[in-house]
């Protein structure tokens, strides 16, 4: 009997196959809609003229968000090389400045539309989002390329006498440019497939390829050509993947003197702009209490809304966690770590249309098809936030125990998994804080709003944005409470797993 | 002679404190101490590259700890003979003098003359990155002399280079340094190097100078 059970865990606990299945959810989009294509009825009288229409749209606005945040987050690298030597007050500033990037991006959006009044739809709009979001993330970047790969030229710069003007075209431009080419590509990238941006303040105008795919399902209610067009994008942000997929790790724990360039200055300007930003947010939040007899009306929805993120967000960031942890389970250094690491998740549109045409949609499962569909894509997000370099580092020690003869679930319980559930559920967090601001995926697969972002997202395009602001800080809230939840969870998982070693 | 009148540099865990050295006007004082004694921050001190370094440093009748790290008109030559990775010899050399602001005619003789000397004349339009170690010595060289400095700065010139180079480096730089009549500064841990050069040796132990004739 014990026998039959312990073979029966061995099968199930297979890491190869574990693998495969793994693999497999990730590329399920794909699959799905391959498979989906094939139907007769699914190419039918295809309108080019339009796919081509929006292709035109989607490239001007992922080419100048690129370029805007490039050239943005060139500059804020230069205030930012002020403080790279302060340990502590640069955690804080990195920390700041990346901060768009994981704010749900009603948030920006509400933040931005306070800021610049009137706001411009479409395809400058877009841009100005987009460059907003990234030029953070692009500006630490660069900081930390010139810092790894040119400190040294810097303080030689500096000996030398060399000129700031001189130092960026003739050492950092010759010497980064192929760097530069990959952030750009990257940002590229992420902008080619944005779906909640456009959705927001794309207006008629600004329809890209994500938004198209929407529109085809939701307004035209025409399947055949959304799939056709989400194949065709996803072919192209396959090919773009190509150029992005070398990561870049930072290593140096050296500091440089690098006021041959550094700008207090340029510093200052993008606090400034930080500082406005989030004071033009709060002034709109206080603004929007005054409709407090609106909130009144919505009562109802609202209260559904809150309980519908909480929903959400939990089982989101709770699948996001044990997920992570199957993939430490069976992670080895193979084809498997290659793929998670090259993998570039599909696009939202790709994903929610992916499992929309997958079976029934009614309550419980198109609930649990947005679960999926966020978990796959988080997952994938998380993965490269740290996860991937977190099991590399523990690589050694699991083929020590393996030399020592411990089996796979011995490894992983007392080598493993006390090292990365700390992380697993901090990641989780994240994803649960990311999945309470979503409404882009919900928009595609769910009839109605259920979450208070949907609710958002709908108040903006008619454009009530005092309410937006109000339910965007309920948004925040309840993100961030469901967020400490996971991390203090994890605190004390972690304690509990240490001590029954 | 010059002399620093005080220098404080204040880490988290290491402090260096230094008063009233003297550093020769002419030949080479070096600054001899064990790893981790702080030569490399007195070094870095000295040229400006620490932010929280207290530096008061007289030099021809100028307090050159008051002055930015381009002003005090320093060669140097550090540890592992940076160079401008994208650049041949010349480029580096070339951009060297640019930077100091020297016109082309005389830099262009200053540039030819420099790679005779040191020998590199050949690897003038070389990729820095294609030249062996004692190769990126001599470049290195070259392009901290090429701006005309007050005095240079040599942190470790030779710990980078195979055994049977170093002699004939070390013999090298003292021919260059007798040409130029320039003072110097040398940065060491190795005895030999302090035997070969040294006209004046300082010793530094944990931050402080021990003992300076």
């Amino acid at each position: 009997m014990l026998g039959r059970g312990r073979k029966l865990q061995n099968k199930l606990l297979d890491i190869k196959k574990l693998q495969f299945l793994i693999v497999t959810f990730f590329i399920s989009p794909f699959l799905i809609l391959f498979f989906n294509l094939f139907q007769p009825h699914a190419i039918g009288n295809f309108d080019f003229e339009e796919l081509f229409w929006s292709l035109k749209n989607t490239t001007i606005q992922a080419c100048y968000s690129a370029f805007l945040s490039m050239v943005t987050g060139f500059f804020l690298s230069l205030g930012l090389l002020e403080v790279a030597n302060r340990k502590k007050i640069n955690t804080v500033v990195d920390f700041l400045f990346l901060l768009p990037n994981f704010l749900p991006n009603l948030f920006i959006v509400i933040g931005l539309m306070n800021l610049i009044d009137p706001f411009p739809m479409g395809i400058l709009g877009i841009v100005l989002v987009h460059a907003f979001i990234n030029f953070g993330f692009v500006g630490i970047l660069i900081k930390n390329l010139i810092v790894e790969k040119l400190g040294r030229s810097g303080e030689l710069a500096l000996v030398l006498g060399v000129t700031r003007l001189s130092f960026i075209f003739k050492i950092i431009f010759p010497q980064l440019k192929y760097d530069f080419l990959r952030i750009y590509l990257y940002v590229f990238t992420i902008s080619f497939s944005s779906f909640a941006i456009p959705l927001l303040v794309g207006g008629g105008k600004g329809t890209n390829l994500e938004v198209l795919i929407y529109e085809k399902l939701r307004i035209n209610f025409d399947w055949s050509s959304a799939l056709f067009i989400a194949l065709f994008q996803s072919m192209i942000l396959f090919l773009l993947s190509i150029g992005t997929m070398k990561t870049t790790r930072f290593q140096s724990r050296e500091s440089f003197n690098l006021k041959v360039i550094s700008s207090r200055n340029f510093l200052l300007v993008f606090a400034l702009l930080y500082v406005l930003f989030f004071v033009q947010y709060v002034y709109s939040t206080l603004d929007g209490v005054n409709y407090i007899n609106d909130f009144f009306l919505y009562k109802r929805e609202i209260i559904k809304g809150i309980f519908g993120t909480l929903a959400l967000s939990v089982g989101t960031g709770s699948l996001v966690s044990i997920f992570l942890l199957l993939v430490a389970f069976v992670w080895e250094k193979n084809y498997f770590s290659k793929f998670m690491l090259g993998y570039i998740g599909p696009s939202s549109a790709l994903t929610a249309l992916a499992f929309f045409v997958l079976g029934y949609n009614f309550s419980f499962l198109t609930f649990a098809k947005i679960l999926l569909a966020l978990v796959l894509i988080y997952s994938s997000l998380a993965y490269r936030l740290g996860w991937d370099s977190l099991l590399h580092d523990l690589e050694s020690e699991k083929e020590k125990a393996q030399i020592m003869g411990a089996d796979e679930r011995l490894i992983f319980q007392k080598i493993i998994l006390p090292r990365v559930i700390k992380r697993a559920l901090f990641l989780g967090g994240m994803a649960s804080f990311w999945a309470a601001g979503e409404f882009a995926i919900s928009k595609i697969l769910a009839s109605s709003d259920f979450s208070v972002a949907m609710i958002v997202e709908t108040f903006i395009s008619q454009y009530r944005i005092g309410l937006a602001s109000v339910l965007t800080f309920l948004v925040l809230l309840l993100g961030t409470v469901v967020f400490f939840i996971f991390v203090g969870v994890g605190d004390v998982l972690s304690k509990k797993i240490k001590n029954s070693l | 002679m010059s002399l620093v009148k005080k220098l404080k540099i204040h880490y988290d865990d290491f402090n260096v404190e230094i008063e009233n050295w003297e550093v020769l006007d002419s030949g080479v004082t070096v600054l001899w101490g064990p790893s981790g004694s702080g030569k490399t921050s007195v070094f870095r001190g000295l040229i400006g590259l620490e932010r929280n370094a207290q530096c008061e440093w007289i030099f021809k009748n100028q307090d050159l700890g008051r002055m930015s790290t381009p002003e005090r008109k320093i060669g140097v030559v550090f540890q592992n003979y940076e160079l401008f990775g994208h650049m041949t010899v010349y480029q580096n050399l070339k951009f060297a003098a640019q930077a100091r602001k020297i016109n082309a005619e005389v830099y262009e003789s200053k540039i030819t003359h420099l790679t005779k000397q040191l020998r590199i004349e050949s690897l003038k339009h070389k990729n820095v990155k294609l030249l062996s170690g004692g190769e990126r010595q001599r470049a290195a060289l070259a392009q901290s002399l090429v701006g005309d400095p007050n005095i240079l700065f040599l942190d470790e010139p030779f710990s980078a280079l195979d055994e049977e180079l170093r002699q004939e480096s070390r013999e090298l730089v003292k021919a260059i340094i007798e040409e130029y009549q320039i003072p110097v500064l040398l940065i060491t841990h190795d005895k030999r190097d302090v035997d070969f050069l040294a006209k004046k040796v300082t010793l530094i132990k944990n931050g402080r100078i021990i003992d300076q004739p």
